[in-house]
């Protein structure tokens, strides 16, 4: 695989969840990804939509990790091609390994990366406090720490890499993600985001203090929403919470 | 024709946004910490658009997409309350009904995923010169229908919900909602989501 080949399969592994559909999930995209491999590899068309066709069923997995998937495929192809192995085991490996990355994707990315990025973005704006008491935020600093930490350190490297891990370690990938630690990682990560947040909450809610009654609520929101939140959906407790608050207001007004 | 025109723009702006939710890149533009602020400035209200994005972003964090699990749209209410609220005090009622059109817009992602698997067949029963071609095809169609789709959801529901939202709100509650120190709920409702994104981490 060469680096130009590598890039125009990272730029259509982009489209991946394009026709994201209810029979074969993410099929058009995977696909449409590894075109530029199969004809590469290939030089006769009738082949050529043959493996397009074969790759074609049923494929869902982590967006950003489906490129370790890519790369696994790829050099299964090029063996399949030396005939050192069968199609059915290129098919196999892929709808095999398809679950426990999506698995680690699912928690290491959607569940911790973006979620603590997302903290220090609205950390920033939370600092400035009530109508940017302690700094003036700048709006555009908050986006751009936001998009340039998850993108920059997160999503573009591990997307970029994917190929090229999952090329050199087919079916052996699994066990050097293992051996990343990576539930410790993980466990770290939060730790920050949370130490973070309520950081972030304290001082905001130190700008408040002029209305202690807003200050008591802001905390007893803090407290509901997270007794509430291994019950009761994130919208229901919104809801519920936004009605309790409009009472408490009105009653202590009256 | 003026407001007209305002939706128009806003709605082909947001529906550039929601290409990164599923169609291309997922490089969270689509994000309501990126897109409410983005929309707050185009509207003149940069803080409305930055309270907005603050609530919005914190009360969705902790919902992620998994396997064919479709979450409710943070990205419409993102939107739809910064385009609905005038001032600040207009943010918590526009949130409240921009939840419902979170949802709407869930159901219409779903109707389109249904779709797409009835244009699997297309491929599989194409000769072998055009296989390659359709499949480019289908990726150029989700592009298309995904960015009309949205812009033609918000071009709908930007005038229903906005109208409903001055004359209900600003004629028949506003004055209570100020009396009663109301609008103070700007201040309050990060807490709701900070509980969410803590509850996130606490719990696992």
């Amino acid at each position: 695989m060469n680096f130009f080949l590598g890039i125009k399969i990272f730029f259509r592994s982009l489209f991946l969840q394009s026709v994201w559909n209810y029979e074969r999930m993410q099929n058009v995209g995977f696909v449409f990804s590894l075109i530029p491999f199969i004809n590469h590899l290939y030089k006769d068309k009738t082949v050529r939509a043959q493996k397009i066709k074969t790759h074609f069923g049923f494929f869902n997995t982590h967006p950003y990790l489906a490129n370790l998937l890519l790369g696994i495929v790829m050099r299964l192809e090029e063996k399949c091609l030396k005939n050192e192995v069968s199609q059915e085991e290129v098919l196999r490996t892929k709808t095999m390994l398809a679950g426990p990355i999506a698995a680690i994707g699912d928690r290491f990315i959607w569940s911790t990366w973006r979620v603590v990025c997302s903290f220090i973005g609205v950390a920033y704006y939370l600092c400035s406090g009530k109508e940017g008491v302690w700094y003036q935020a700048n709006i555009f600093v908050g986006i751009l720490l936001f998009l340039l930490i998850y993108n920059l350190l997160g999503h573009l490297p591990l997307r970029i890499l994917s190929i090229y891990w999952g090329y050199k370690y087919t079916n052996n990938v699994v066990d050097k993600i293992s051996k990343f630690a990576l539930q410790s990682y993980i466990v770290k990560i939060r730790n920050v985001g949370i130490i973070i947040l309520l950081f972030a909450s304290f001082i905001y809610s130190i700008s408040l203090i002029s209305d202690l009654k807003i200050v008591l609520l802001f905390w007893l929101n803090i407290l509901l929403s997270l007794l509430l939140s291994k019950k009761i959906a994130e919208v229901g407790i919104f809801y519920i919470l936004f009605l309790l608050n409009i009472i408490i207001l009105t009653v202590t007004n009256l | 024709m003026k407001l007209s025109l305002w939706f128009l723009f806003i709605s082909t702006i947001a529906g550039l946004f929601h290409l990164d939710v599923m169609v291309f890149g997922q490089f969270m533009f689509s994000r309501p910490i990126v897109v409410a602020p983005i929309i707050g400035i185009l509207s003149g209200l940069p803080e409305v658009g930055l309270i907005v994005g603050i609530i919005t972003e914190l009360l969705y964090v902790s919902i992620i997409p998994v396997g064919i699990k479709i979450p409710p749209d943070s990205t419409t209410v993102a939107v739809l309350t910064v385009v609905c609220s005038e001032r600040l005090i207009d943010i918590p009622v526009a949130l409240f009904f921009a939840i419902i059109f979170g949802f709407l817009y869930k159901y219409i992602d779903i109707a389109q995923r249904s779709f797409n698997s009835l244009l699997l067949g297309w491929v599989d029963t194409a000769k072998a010169e055009l296989v390659e071609q359709r499949v480019n095809l289908l990726i150029i169609y989700a592009l298309f229908i995904t960015y009309l789709k949205t812009v033609l959801f918000y071009l709908i529901v930007l005038p229903i919900l906005s109208f409903f939202i001055k004359q209900v709100f600003c004629c028949w509650i506003k004055n209570l909602w100020v009396h009663m120190d109301l609008y103070n709920l700007i201040y309050i409702l990060p807490a709701i989501g900070i509980g969410i994104g803590l509850a996130h981490f606490v719990e696992e």
